[in-house]
């Protein structure tokens, strides 16, 4: 009796042991898989360091030769990028930086100064060979860098994640976004010919990790509908044109990639995946498309009544909101309204003039009004980036002296002396129990509110892209030239066009060369982003904007400089003011023409033109809320100037 | 009816902050005085009441009908990260729930709350 107890539980320990030792090898093959990958990168690393140290590199052919070793070390680097571009972003940045310096700011960054983050690795060495003059040290430090980078990959904190199932959806949707956004762009490759082959290999390296993936974690596997959809994605790719400039980016987003973005979506809902990185901080796992917008979380455009989402309440937080757009009591001469420089029907900026006029109505502003609609998808606020909330933005505007020149004791007075305003603004106290009474933050927060909500429209292109109208050929080859040769999707990202690329958690700045005037002779004497953060590689720089409704905002350009979409084309083409002659030290975009043809040209225009939103604009209330102080009422919808 | 049970929550909210009132106190350094003080009081309050809103659900406990608000320790009091740090806050409190202006006043309170042991 007692033996065959002994039998038994002996067999079920041995069962036991070897069911643990069977799931430990199955999650530990796919962490193999992983180091092993890491172990050639650091590899292809060191013999390009080798290669390096020993080339004379005023040798044309042994440039040559080092060019194709970085590309060596590149495609081992991108066989691993799914996961180490998500898993720590920072290092990322040393084995595959865009740029030696960036200033930044991430979302979750806002309340600290920005940050000096280095770039280093293997897409800056590339560049630097072109470079006129190359010091070999430099060149090494480039390599270095990405090389001990290459070990934080290794680090136990790291490839800890690697053992469950959570960051496998995570680090998909990010490579997924990034697809769509900058893959196929040249973003990060500066060598064009190289785009389409690397995406190649980039595809079919993924599909092995998903197989690899699948086989280790039977508990939340990609399904069979994903599997298959992503193999025709790469027959897709297999048969398209070599040449980055003739890929069809708009069949490839509509077909494959955003569709896998669906499903990629569902399976993080249905699996329950969770986030630690701060990287998803804004992303929402409940939209359905890249191109929904509710796909990422911008600026919360309720302020102070975040939490609220009733309809009815929104609806009356909407109409104070409404009111106090139209009315000028929020300046300090009552004659002027937010809707005066952002004009309701002209997409809320002004169309008419450059930039608009000081509140003295003597001299102009320096700069353009931008459109109020799709402000709400940029982390950071202004064209230099001053502010990182909407509601902060509309308090400082109405308190600039050489804007609305409101008071900031007086804006509240003014406002309340209004019983209207205090009724309605009273009933909203209900909303914000951390209040106990009226608040600038609650009139502030009702005029975000209300302009916000032209934001939600969607474009011809929006409808077409996402498999529910359709666009012409037109259109779409000027979004495949956007996408390519003409080189504006490395700034403006999919899906919004505007200087936030995926993850989604920061906002881009750029240096220009934009010209004092359209005779070119000098620059703008606009320091931009410099005023906010001195450095001399945000001098002169400003925040890209979005692409979206362009055809309907000008003035284009921080100081309105070019009233045309073909004249801001071509400065493009022409390789911005450096490629115009002008000297910017600092320019971030190439001074190189991009040879666009008229027919182009043309083409681009008619696809920016598809991305004009469906917006419904609204009537001005027909009158203002009186006020208890008599002077105030000779006020007019609108205001004056 | 809808209007009933507005009224009715803000009876109830407003009897259970002032219940709370007496019973929490804040332990600001005695090198804070005057206006600081005064403006830190402020923040404090609002830092409690989103405490109460967005975070006491899971948080407080019950001690003998006493609700408790337990002391954080300071590295679970990290800003931003928190939002991450708690597998659970990805859900319960992401950035369209909670600002992270909001996070910070509910971090001051949490801070500067008499502790409870």
């Amino acid at each position: 009796m007692m033996r065959k107890y002994m039998l038994l539980s002996l067999c079920l320990l041995i069962l036991s042991i070897s069911s643990i030792s069977f799931k430990e090898t199955e999650t530990s093959d796919y962490t193999k898989a992983y180091r092993q990958k890491l172990s050639v990168f650091r590899a292809t690393q060191e013999q390009l360091l080798k290669m390096i140290t020993i080339a004379d590199i005023n040798d044309k052919d042994v440039v040559q030769q080092l060019k194709t070793t970085i590309e060596n070390a590149r495609n081992s680097m991108k066989s691993m990028d799914f996961w180490i571009r998500y898993l720590e972003p920072l290092a990322y940045k040393l084995v595959n930086g865009p740029l030696r310096v960036e200033w930044e700011t991430e979302v979750f960054e806002k309340f600290e100064k920005p940050y000096r983050r280095e770039g280093a690795g293997l897409t800056l060495a590339t560049l630097y060979l072109d470079e006129e003059h190359i010091e070999k040290d430099t060149l090494i430090l480039l390599i270095k860098s990405s090389l001990d980078a290459t070990d934080i990959f290794a680090a136990d904190s790291v490839t800890k994640a690697l053992a469950t199932y959570h960051h496998f959806y995570l680090c998909n949707r990010l490579y997924l976004l990034n697809l769509a956004a900058i893959y196929t762009t040249g973003f990060e490759n500066p060598n064009a010919n190289r785009i389409v082959p690397e995406l190649t290999e980039l595809l079919t390296s993924v599909n092995q990790i998903y197989r690899l993936y699948n086989t280790c974690f039977p508990v939340a596997p990609l399904s069979r509908e994903y599997l298959t959809l992503y193999s025709n994605l790469i027959s897709f790719v297999n048969v398209q044109n070599k040449d980055a400039a003739l890929f069809d980016h708009f069949t490839f987003i509509r077909d494959y990639v955003n569709p896998l973005f669906a499903i990629n979506q569902q399976l993080i809902l249905q699996y329950k995946v969770v986030s630690e990185s701060l990287a998803d901080y804004s992303l929402n796992k409940n939209a359905t498309s890249i191109f929904e917008k509710g796909l990422y979380d911008g600026q919360n455009a309720k302020g102070i009544f975040i939490r609220v989402n009733d309809s009815v309440a929104l609806g009356q937080i909407e109409q104070t909101g409404k009111l106090l757009f139209y009315d000028p009591i929020l300046s300090g001469n009552n004659k002027r309204s937010c809707a005066s420089c952002h004009k309701p029907k002209q997409y809320f900026t002004d169309t008419a003039i450059r930039t608009p006029l000081h509140f003295n109505r003597k001299e102009p502003l320096a700069r353009n009004a931008p459109s109020l609609i799709n402000a709400v998808y940029n982390h950071l606020i202004m064209l230099d980036g001053k502010h990182f909330t909407l509601q902060h933005q509309t308090k400082e505007v109405i308190n600039n002296p050489s804007e609305m020149s409101c008071n900031v004791n007086e804006v509240l007075a003014k406002v309340l002396s209004c019983k209207e305003y205090k009724k309605r603004l009273q009933k909203l106290l209900q909303y914000t129990p951390q209040e106990k009474e009226i608040t600038y933050d609650h009139i502030a927060s009702c005029i975000t509110w209300y302009y916000s909500k032209f934001s939600k429209s969607y474009s011809p292109f929006d409808n077409a892209i996402n498999k529910k109208g359709e666009i012409g050929a037109q259109e779409q080859s000027g979004f495949n030239l956007f996408m390519s040769k003409a080189q504006c999707a490395t700034c403006h990202f999919v899906p919004q066009f505007n200087g936030v690329k995926p993850p989604y958690i920061g906002s881009e700045f750029e240096v220009l060369g934009v010209p004092a005037d359209t005779s070119f002779v000098k620059l703008s004497l606009d320091e931009g982003r410099y005023i906010v953060n001195p450095a001399k590689e945000t001098r002169n720089a400003f925040r890209t904007g979005s692409i979206r409704n362009a055809a309907h905002t000008k003035p284009y350009m921080h100081n309105g400089v070019f009233t045309s979409l073909e004249q801001v084309i071509d400065f493009y083409d022409a390789g911005g003011g450096a490629g115009r002659g002008l000297n910017v030290t600092n320019q971030t975009l190439s001074s190189d023409s991009l040879n666009l043809t008229v027919q182009e040209k043309k083409d681009l225009i008619a696809f920016i033109k598809s991305l004009d939103e469906q917006v419904f604009f609204e009537t001005p209330p027909a009158k203002l809320p009186i006020s208890k102080t008599k002077a105030l009422n000779t006020r007019i919808v609108n205001g004056t100037y | 009816m809808k209007k009933t049970i507005t009224t009715l929550l803000a009876i109830t909210f407003a009897m259970i902050s002032l219940a709370q009132r007496n019973k929490v106190t804040y332990d600001f350094p005695p090198e804070m005085t005057g206006k600081i003080r005064e403006d830190f009081i402020k923040r404090w309050e609002t830092g409690k009441t989103l405490y109460g809103i967005n975070c006491a659900k899971c948080h407080n406990t019950k001690k003998k009908r006493k609700t408790i608000i337990p002391d954080f320790k300071p590295e679970q009091l990290t800003g931003y990260a928190l939002r991450v740090k708690n597998a659970q806050h990805e859900a319960s409190m992401p950035d369209n729930q909670v600002s992270p202006e909001e996070l910070g006043l509910i971090v001051t309170f949490l801070v500067y709350k008499k502790k409870c042991q």
